[in-house]
C-alpha cells in the first residue's frame, strides 16, 4: 500500500515538536498567519464579493431588458428608490454606478482575491512542500489591506453621491469631475473608489512579493525549476504581474486623488469646460495618461485574471485523464513569454483615441505576438485529454468546459487585435462579449474547478457529484446565453454602456436579427420577426436563472462539510502533487515529515509502475516507498 | 512551526527570506517611480507651445535641494557604516551611525518642509490674456466676499456647501419654516442631514402610496404626486453672517445672492469681489513678443517705469539668444527655441522693486522676499516707490485662474509635489524603521545579532533606493 | 559578503570613495546646469545639459547600487528580477512617449 491511500494520522503526538497549545480563536481564525486560513478568508470574502457583484449585474440587466418597467422587489424598498426614477424604473444613474462597481468588485474584489488570493495562498506552499508562506505576517497584512478595501469600496455605496460611476477604468476627466458639486469631494463615491484601490493595490502588492519569494526560496529539497507543478509555475508569472504592472496603476489612483481633491490638473487639458464653462483648474494636463497607466496595468491584470485559471485546469486535467501534462516545458515557456509581452500591448485598448499609425502597428503587432502563447497553452491542455481515459469528475467537467469557453474568449480578441476592426468593434457588446468569455466561463469555471478540487484536502469530504451535476450544465448553458449574443449586437453596432439597452437607437434596435422565415422562427417563435433588441431579454433572463444556477453549489457547498462523503485516504483524487501528502486538514506548519521530491510534477499512468499515478514525494524505488511509509 | 531560510541563505538561490522580499519590494517601487518619472516626462513634452503654460525651470531655490542631495548621500554612506558596525558586533557604534542617519533623514525633512511652506506662501495669478502675475494675495480677497441673511437648501442631497466657506469666527442661528411651524437650528449639518433622510422617506411613502393604488386599479387616472417641500429657507436669526467663498465653489454670484456648485443659495450682499494682489513678478512669455505692450498687467500696473524695466530685461535676453545663434554661429534663432528660452521665468519676469525705472540686477526670490517684509499697508492706487510694493486691483472677470504655488498651480507643481511628496513619504517610513532598529533592536541584536545584521540591512537596501530616487529627483525637478 | 576584519576595512575605504564620488557627481550636476561656463550647448538649459545631467545621476545610481547595495555581490537572481523590472519600466516610458510623439494627425 502506498503512503498515499491511507489517511495519515494527526492526532496531537505525531506532532512531535509541533505547538501542541490551540491558539485563540480570534487568532485562529481571524488574525490568523497560516496561510490556508488566511487563503479560506480570502476565498469566503471573494464569494461574498462575486455574489455582490452578481446582484449588481442582475439589476444592470433588467434595465437593459425592461427599461420603461419598474424594477420589481427593490423598488419596493424605500430607502432605494432615490436611486429610482418616479416610476421605479432604474435611472442611468443607477445603472452607471452599478455597472462601474460591477466591474471593479468583480476584477479586484471577486477575482483576483479568489484566484491568487485563496487559491495562490492555499495551494502554492502546499505544492512546493513548504510549511508557510516565507512572510506569514505579510500574509495577514494582504488580507487585511483587501479587506479595508472592500468595505471602503462597499461604505461609497451609501453616501449621499452613491458609489463610482465612471465604469471600472474610470477615465479622466469624467472621473475628475463627478460628484465635485458635493460639500465634501472626499466622501463621495468616486474618491473612495480611489482609496480604496489603493488599499487594494498595496494588498495585492503584499501578497504577490510573499508568493514570489516563497516559491523562489521555500521550494522543498529536490523540488527544481522544472519538477514544479504547472500551477505553482502560473502563481510566479501572475505574482510577477502583479509586482510590477500594479504600481503604475498606483500612481494614477494617486494621481486622479490629487486632481479631486488638491484641484492639480494631471488629466485635465487646458481650456475645459464643464457646464459651459472655462474649469477653475490650471490645465496642462493630458487625460491620455491616465489611460496609458491604467492599461499599463489593466493588460497584465487580464492574465492576472486568467493565468490562475489556467493553473487550476492544467491541475485538474491531467489528474483526470490519468496521463501526464502534454508539453509541459512548453508550456512553462510560453506562460513566461505571455507575461513578458503582456507589458507591451497595452495600447491596443487605446485605439479610438487617436494614437498614431506607428504606434498602433506596434501594439497591434505585439497583440497578435501575445496569442501566440496563449494558444499554445490552450492547444497542449487539449491534446492532454487526447487518447487518456478520462474520469468525469465534477471538476474535470469545469475544466474541460474552460477550455473551449476560453477559446472562444480569446479568438474573439484576435480581431479586436487589428486597429480597423476594433474602430468599429471598440465599446460595443462584442468587446463585453470577448472579455466574459474569458473571465466567466472561462476563470469562474477553473476556480469552480478548483474549489470542487480542492475541497476535500481541506475538510476531508468530497463535494457530492448530483448537485454538482446540477450546478454544472446549467451554468454552462446559461453562460452561453447570455455572452453569445453579445457578439451579434455588438457587430450591429450596440454601445456597451447604453443604459436602456440600446433603445435610444431605434434603428440599430429594430434591425431584425432572424426573419420570421426561417426555420427556427417558425419552430421557436410561431414565425414572427426576431429584432436585435429583443437579444436583450434572452440574455438578461439566462443571466437571472444563472443566479440560480448557483443555488445547487452554494447547499453543496455548506452541506458537505458536514454530510458529504468522507474521502478514504489524503489523497482522493489519486493525484501525484505534493499538496496531497499532508494530513487532512493540513496542520499549521503543513507536512510531518519535511517532503522530499524525487520527480516531475506528473507523472501519471508510468509504464510499469504499480499504480497509474506516483507521488512526487515518492522515492524512485520500490522499497523506498515501503521505507517511506513507515517513517510516516 | 519555523520558515526556513529566515536568516541564514538558501544555497542555491543565495538569498535569505527578507533579502529577497526587499529586492522584490525594491522592484515594485522602480515601477512606482517609474510610473512617475514616465508621468514627468509626458506631462513636460506634451505641453503644447501656445496653449500651455510653459514648463518653469528655475522656480526652486537650487541650493536647498542641492544641500539635501548631499545630506541625504551622506546619511546612505551612514547606513553603510551602522550594517558594518553591527557585523562587527558594535551594538554602540551602530547607534552612533544610526543617529546621523537619523539626524540626516530629519534635517532633510525640515528642509524640503520649508520648501513646501514657501511654495504655499507664494500666489501665481493668469490674467483673461494670459499675462501671469506672482506674488502674495492681500486680505483674503481671493475669495469672494459676502454678507448673507439666508440661505437656501435643497435638503434631498443634504449637502452644505455654503457652511465651509462661513468666517469662522461667528456663531450661526437660523430659523426656518417646516411643516408651518418656525424651527430654530444651530447646527446647520446634522440639521440637513436628519432632514435629508426624513424628505427622502416622505418622498418614497408617497411613490409607494401611488404605485400600491396603481396596482390596486390599474385603470383609474393615476394619483398626483404629492407636493413635498426639498428646499428649505435658512433665515439667519441674528446679524448677517459672512462668507469668502473660493470661486470655483460658487457657481453664480450677483450683488443679492451667490449660488454654490451643490445648489445651495445666500441671500444677502455681495462685499466685494476684486482681487488685490501685491506683485512680484511678472510673466508674459505666453503672449507674443508684439502684443506684450498691450498686455492687461500693464494696464493693471499703470506705472510707466515698471514696465520699461521689464522690456530693459526682456530685450537683454534676447540679445544673449541672437549673440549665441546669428553673432558667433550664423545660425537663425531657432522658433522654438525662442519660446523655450521665455519659458525661463528667471531672465523675462520684471521685479517689484524699481525705484529709478530699472531693472534690478537680482530678480527673483531676493526681491520678493524683501517686499514681502514690508507690511501690508495697501492704498487703492498702484503704489510705487518707498514701500517697493507693486498692489494692482483685479476685478474678478480679469481673473482666469489664481492660486498658491501649491500642487493646483500648474502641472509641473503637481507632478513635483507628488513625487517629492511620496519620495518624503519613505523617508518617513525609513526614519520609523531604522529609528526602531536603534531604540528597540538590541533585544534581538543579543539573542541572534545575525538576524539582526540581516534586518538592518534590508532597511538600508530600502533607504539607498530612497536615495537613489532622490538623485534623480533633484536634477529634474530643480536644475532642467 | 565581507565577514573578516581585514575585508570590511578595505571595504570601508571603498565605502568613503563611493560617497565622495557621489559628492562630486552631484557638484558637476548643478554646474552643468546653472553655471554658463559648463553649458554644454545653448545658452541656459538645452537638451545636451539635460541629457549630461541624467547620464550623471544615472553613473551616481549605478553606484549606489552597485556598491551601496551591494549587487555587486549578489547571485543572478536578483539580477534576472531586476533586469525585468527596468525593461517593464523603461518599455513604459518609452511606449508612452512614443505614443504622445505620434498623433494620429500627424499621419495626414
Ligand atoms: C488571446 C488574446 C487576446 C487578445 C488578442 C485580446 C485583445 C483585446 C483587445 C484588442 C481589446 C480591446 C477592445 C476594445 O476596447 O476595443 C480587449 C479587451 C479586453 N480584453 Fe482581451 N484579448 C485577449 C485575451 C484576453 C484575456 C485572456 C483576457 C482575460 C480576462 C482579456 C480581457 C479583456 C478585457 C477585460 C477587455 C476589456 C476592457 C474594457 O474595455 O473594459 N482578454 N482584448
Ligand atoms: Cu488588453
Amino acid at each position: 500500500m502506498s503512503a498515499s491511500t491511507t489517511t495519515q494520522d494527526h492526532s496531537e503526538n505525531d506532532h512531535g515538536d509541533h505547538d501542541h497549545h490551540d491558539p485563540p480563536f480570534w487568532k485562529k481564525y481571524i488574525f490568523s498567519t497560516d496561510h490556508k486560513m488566511i487563503g479560506i478568508q480570502y476565498g469566503f470574502t471573494a464569494l461574498l464579493f462575486l455574489a455582490f457583484g452578481f446582484f449588481l449585474m442582475m439589476v444592470m440587466r433588467w434595465s437593459i431588458a425592461y427599461p420603461d418597467r419598474a424594477i420589481p422587489l427593490l423598488s419596493e424598498l424605500p430607502w432605494f428608490q432615490i436611486w429610482l426614477d418616479d416610476e421605479g424604473r432604474v435611472t442611468g444613474e443607477l445603472y452607471n454606478m452599478f455597472g462601474a462597481m460591477h466591474g471593479t468588485i468583480m476584477v479586484f474584489l471577486g477575482i483576483v482575491p479568489l484566484a491568487f488570493g485563496a487559491f495562490g495562498n492555499y495551494v502554492t506552499p502546499l505544492q512546493i512542500g513548504a510549511p508557510d508562506m516565507a512572510f506569514p505576517r505579510l500574509n495577514m497584512a494582504s488580507y487585511w489591506c483587501y479587506f479595508v478595501g472592500g468595505v471602503v469600496m462597499l461604505v461609497s455605496f451609501f453616501l449621499p453621491s452613491g458609489a463610482a460611476k465612471v465604469g471600472w477604468t474610470n477615465y479622466s476627466p469624467l472621473a475628475t469631475m463627478t460628484d465635485t458639486f458635493y460639500s465634501s469631494v472626499f466622501w463621495t463615491g468616486q474618491t473612495l473608489w480611489l482609496l480604496g484601490m489603493v488599499f487594494l493595490i498595496s494588498s495585492s502588492l503584499l501578497g504577490a512579493i510573499n508568493v514570489i519569494a516563497t516559491i523562489i526560496n521555500l521550494r522543498a529539497p529536490g523540488m527544481t525549476w522544472m519538477r514544479l507543478p504547472f500551477f505553482v509555475w502560473a502563481m510566479l508569472v501572475t505574482g510577477f504581474l502583479l509586482v510590477l504592472a500594479f504600481p503604475p496603476l498606483e500612481v494614477a489612483a494617486i494621481m486622479q486623488l490629487m486632481d479631486r481633491l488638491a484641484g492639480t490638473s494631471f488629466y485635465l487639458p487646458t481650456g475645459l469646460l464643464e457646464n459651459g464653462q472655462l474649469m477653475d483648474v490650471s490645465g496642462g494636463g493630458n487625460p491620455l495618461l491616465y489611460q496609458h497607466l491604467f492599461w499599463f496595468l489593466a493588460h497584465p491584470e487580464v492574465y492576472v485574471l486568467i493565468l490562475p485559471a489556467f493553473a487550476i485546469v492544467t491541475e485538474i486535467i491531467p489528474n483526470n485523464t490519468r496521463k501526464p501534462l502534454w508539453g509541459y516545458k512548453i508550456m512553462v515557456y510560453s506562460v513566461m513569454v505571455l507575461g513578458f509581452l503582456s507589458f507591451i500591448v497595452w495600447a491596443h485598448h487605446m485605439y479610438m483615441t487617436g494614437v498614431g499609425l506607428s504606434v498602433s502597428t506596434f501594439f497591434q503587432t505585439t497583440t497578435v505576438l501575445i496569442s501566440i502563447p496563449s494558444v499554445i497553452l490552450l492547444t497542449s491542455m487539449l491534446i492532454s485529454l487526447w487518447g487518456g481515459s478520462i474520469r468525469f469528475t465534477v471538476p474535470m467537467l469545469f475544466a474541460t468546459a474552460f477550455i473551449p469557453m476560453f477559446g472562444i474568449g480569446g479568438l474573439t480578441g484576435l480581431p479586436l487585435a487589428f486597429n480597423l476592426i476594433d474602430l468599429h468593434l471598440h465599446d460595443t457588446y462584442y468587446v463585453i462579449g470577448h472579455f466574459h468569455y474569458v473571465v466567466a466561463p472561462g476563470t469562474i469555471f477553473a476556480l469552480f474547478a478548483g474549489i470542487y478540487y480542492w475541497y476535500p484536502k481541506q475538510t476531508g469530504r468530497m463535494m457530492g457529484t448530483v448537485l454538482g451535476h446540477l450546478h454544472f450544465w446549467p451554468s454552462l448553458i446559461l453562460m452561453n446565453g447570455i455572452f453569445l449574443p453579445m457578439f451579434i449586437q455588438g457587430m450591429a453596432g450596440f454601445h456597451r454602456r447604453a443604459f436602456d439597452g440600446g433603445k435610444a437607437y431605434e434603428q440599430i434596435a429594430q434591425q431584425v436579427y432572424l426573419t420570421g422565415d426561417t426555420w427556427i422562427a417558425k419552430i421557436f417563435h410561431g414565425g414572427v420577426d426576431i429584432q436585435m433588441i429583443d437579444l436583450n431579454i434572452v440574455m438578461s433572463a439566462s443571466a437571472w436563472l444563472l443566479a440560480v444556477a448557483q443555488v445547487p453549489f452554494i447547499i453543496n457547498f455548506f452541506f458537505s462539510i458536514k454530510f458529504g462523503k468522507k474521502v478514504d485516504s489524503d489523497n482522493p483524487w489519486g493525484a501525484t502533487t505534493l499538496e496531497w501528502a499532508t494530513p487532512t486538514p493540513p496542520p499549521h506548519g503543513n507536512f510531518i515529515v519535511e517532503p522530499i521530491v524525487y520527480r516531475s510534477a506528473y507523472e501519471y499512468s508510468v509504464p510499469g509502475d504499480k499504480s497509474d499515478f506516483t507521488p512526487q514525494n515518492q522515492p524512485p524505488s520500490e522499497e523506498g516507498a515501503e521505507a517511506k511509509e513507515e517513517t510516516d | 512551526m519555523e520558515i526556513p531560510f529566515e536568516v541564514k541563505a538558501r544555497k542555491d538561490t543565495g538569498l535569505w527570506n527578507a533579502k529577497l522580499g526587499i529586492w522584490l519590494f525594491l522592484a515594485s517601487e522602480v515601477m512606482l517611480f517609474g510610473g512617475l518619472f514616465s508621468s514627468y516626462i509626458f506631462l513636460r513634452l506634451g505641453i503644447e507651445p501656445g496653449v500651455d503654460t510653459p514648463w518653469p525651470t528655475d522656480v526652486q531655490k537650487v541650493p536647498l535641494g542641492f544641500l539635501n542631495t548631499l545630506v541625504l548621500i551622506a546619511s546612505s554612506v551612514f547606513v553603510v557604516f551602522a550594517w558594518l558596525a553591527i557585523k562587527e558586533g558594535k551594538w554602540k557604534k551602530f547607534q552612533a551611525w544610526m543617529a546621523a542617519v537619523l539626524f540626516c533623514a530629519f534635517f532633510f525633512l525640515a528642509v524640503k518642509g520649508y520648501e513646501y511652506y514657501n511654495k504655499f506662501t507664494h500666489y501665481g495669478m493668469v490674467l483673461v490674456d494670459h499675462s501671469v502675475v506672482e506674488g502674495v494675495v492681500l486680505d483674503n480677497t481671493d475669495k469672494i466676499r459676502f454678507e448673507g441673511k439666508s440661505v437656501t437648501i435643497d435638503v434631498t442631497k443634504g449637502s452644505v456647501e455654503f457652511l465651509k466657506w462661513v468666517d469662522k469666527d461667528q456663531r450661526l442661528f437660523f430659523d426656518v419654516e417646516v411643516d408651518g411651524k418656525l424651527v430654530s437650528i444651530s447646527n446647520v449639518a446634522s440639521w440637513a442631514s436628519s432632514m435629508r433622510s426624513k424628505v427622502n422617506k416622505e418622498i418614497a411613502a408617497d411613490r409607494s402610496a401611488r404605485w400600491a393604488a396603481k396596482r390596486k386599479n390599474p385603470d383609474a387616472a393615476p394619483l398626483k404626486p404629492k407636493k413635498i417641500t426639498r428646499s428649505y429657507t435658512l433665515v439667519s436669526k441674528g446679524d448677517p453672517f459672512r462668507l469668502s467663498a473660493k470661486d470655483s465653489r460658487v457657481s453664480a454670484y450677483s450683488d443679492k445672492e451667490m449660488s454654490f456648485v451643490d445648489g445651495n443659495k445666500v441671500d444677502g450682499k455681495l462685499l466685494g469681489d476684486v482681487i488685490k494682489f501685491e506683485v512680484h513678478e511678472v510673466d508674459l512669455q505666453m503672449i507674443p513678443k508684439a502684443q506684450q505692450d498691450q498686455a492687461l498687467v500693464w494696464k493693471l500696473i499703470n506705472d510707466s517705469a515698471v514696465k520699461a524695466g521689464w522690456d530693459d530685461a526682456r530685450d537683454e535676453e534676447l540679445k544673449k539668444m541672437e549673440k549665441y545663434y546669428l553673432e558667433d554661429r550664423g545660425l537663425p534663432v531657432p522658433d522654438k527655441q525662442m519660446r523655450s528660452r521665455r519659458v525661463n521665468v528667471h531672465d523675462l519676469h520684471a521685479v517689484g522693486k524699481m525705484k529709478d525705472g530699472h531693472t534690478g540686477d537680482k530678480p527673483g526670490h531676493d526681491a520678493h522676499k524683501e517686499s514681502k517684509n514690508k507690511g501690508h499697508d495697501v492704498g487703492a492706487e498702484v503704489e510705487v516707490g518707498e514701500h517697493h510694493q507693486i498692489v494692482i486691483e483685479v476685478p474678478r472677470e480679469q481673473k482666469r485662474f489664481l492660486s498658491n504655488h501649491g500642487p493646483a498651480y500648474g502641472t509641473y507643481y503637481a507632478i513635483y509635489f507628488t513625487m517629492t511628496g511620496l519620495h518624503g513619504l519613505h523617508v518617513i517610513g525609513g526614519i520609523v524603521v531604522l529609528g526602531y532598529f536603534m531604540f528597540f533592536g538590541k533585544a534581538l541584536f543579543l539573542k541572534n545579532p545575525e538576524h539582526m545584521a540581516n534586518r538592518v540591512e534590508v532597511a538600508g537596501l530600502f533607504w539607498h533606493f530612497v536615495d537613489l530616487v532622490w538623485i534623480f529627483l533633484f536634477p529634474i525637478m530643480y536644475l532642467f | 559578503m565581507a565577514d573578516s576584519a581585514e575585508e570590511i576595512a578595505k571595504h570601508k575605504k571603498a565605502y568613503w570613495i563611493v560617497g565622495a564620488f557621489l559628492f562630486a557627481g552631484t557638484v558637476i550636476t548643478v554646474a552643468v546646469a546653472r553655471l554658463e561656463f559648463f553649458d554644454l550647448g545653448a545658452p541656459g538649459i538645452s537638451a545636451m545639459d539635460v541629457i549630461m545631467g541624467l547620464l550623471i545621476a544615472t553613473v551616481k545610481s549605478t553606484l549606489v547600487a552597485l556598491i551601496f547595495m551591494h549587487l555587486n555581490h549578489e547571485k543572478g537572481l536578483i539580477y534576472k528580477i531586476l533586469v525585468f523590472t527596468c525593461y517593464f519600466a523603461f518599455g513604459m516610458i518609452v511606449l508612452m512617449v512614443y505614443s504622445l510623439l505620434d498623433p494620429i494627425h500627424a499621419a495626414f
